[in-house]
């Protein structure tokens, strides 16, 4: 089996998705493309704020449920190489969540394969998320919307 | 036994893990009844559709027995990331 082109990594601390992107583009020069994706906390309710993610996790079977998807990712498209970054964790309103890179020689498959880890990332991933705001902590389960999104890879 | 629990069950639970299960529960199910019956606040998560039964960090279904299982986890369904 071929080597993952992907580099996977959780994250218990903020990090910095600029230093991240630019890190991602060195060495991509064969690319004729790169797409990146930053998912930050968001208010959600601008009358009832948002104000920390917290972010349940299992280390191993967290990190290898985002290894098949990115496994996947790779055997659909022609990536040169991909990258994949997960908060774990407490982590504030306005802070990274997510950043997922992709290098391909063209820019459909590089936006493709964002997407599609996106969609998966968003419904697949052995993650658990809690809302916190100034009242209350509420558990987040995966909206409809999220499995329609990702079933329009089924075809 | 030794049993971890993620998200929403940890937080019934107030505790990430719990000792107390005996060793003779031969499966998912019997484990999953045994913790209805003994910790009740758990009821209401273990009872949802999408709770799921880990054993070695491979997501299984409730009949898999938990002979040779070193790690034994449930879930609450994901929310993905």
């Amino acid at each position: 089996m071929a080597a993952r082109r992907t580099i996977i990594e959780l994250s218990e601390r903020p990090f910095n998705a600029d230093a991240i992107a630019a890190a991602f583009r060195q060495g991509s020069e064969e690319a004729g493309a790169i797409v990146t994706f930053l998912g930050q906390v968001s208010r959600e309710d601008d009358t009832d704020p948002v104000i920390s993610l917290h972010l349940d996790h299992m280390p191993d079977a967290t990190l290898a449920s985002i290894e098949r998807i990115a496994d996947a990712a790779e055997a659909r498209w022609p990536l040169l190489k991909a990258c994949i970054i997960h908060r774990v964790g407490t982590a504030l309103r306005g802070e990274p969540i997510v950043f997922v890179g992709c290098a391909a020689r063209h820019r459909r498959d590089a936006f493709e394969a964002a997407d599609y880890l996106m969609d998966f990332l968003k419904s697949d991933v052995l993650l658990w998320k809690k809302e916190i705001r100034d009242d209350r902590a509420d558990w987040i389960e995966p909206r409809p919307e999220d499995y329609d999104d990702k079933k329009r890879w089924e075809s | 036994m030794r049993i971890c629990f993620y998200g929403r069950l940890a937080d019934l639970l107030g505790s990430r893990s719990l000792d107390d299960a005996p060793d003779n529960l031969t499966d998912g199910a019997a484990l999953r009844d045994w913790l209805i019956q003994n910790h009740q606040q758990l009821s209401e998560g273990l009872t949802h559709p999408g709770t799921r039964l880990v054993l070695d960090n491979e997501v299984t279904d409730w009949d898999a027995p938990l002979s040779g299982a070193h790690d034994i986890a449930i879930i609450p369904i994901v929310s993905g990331g």
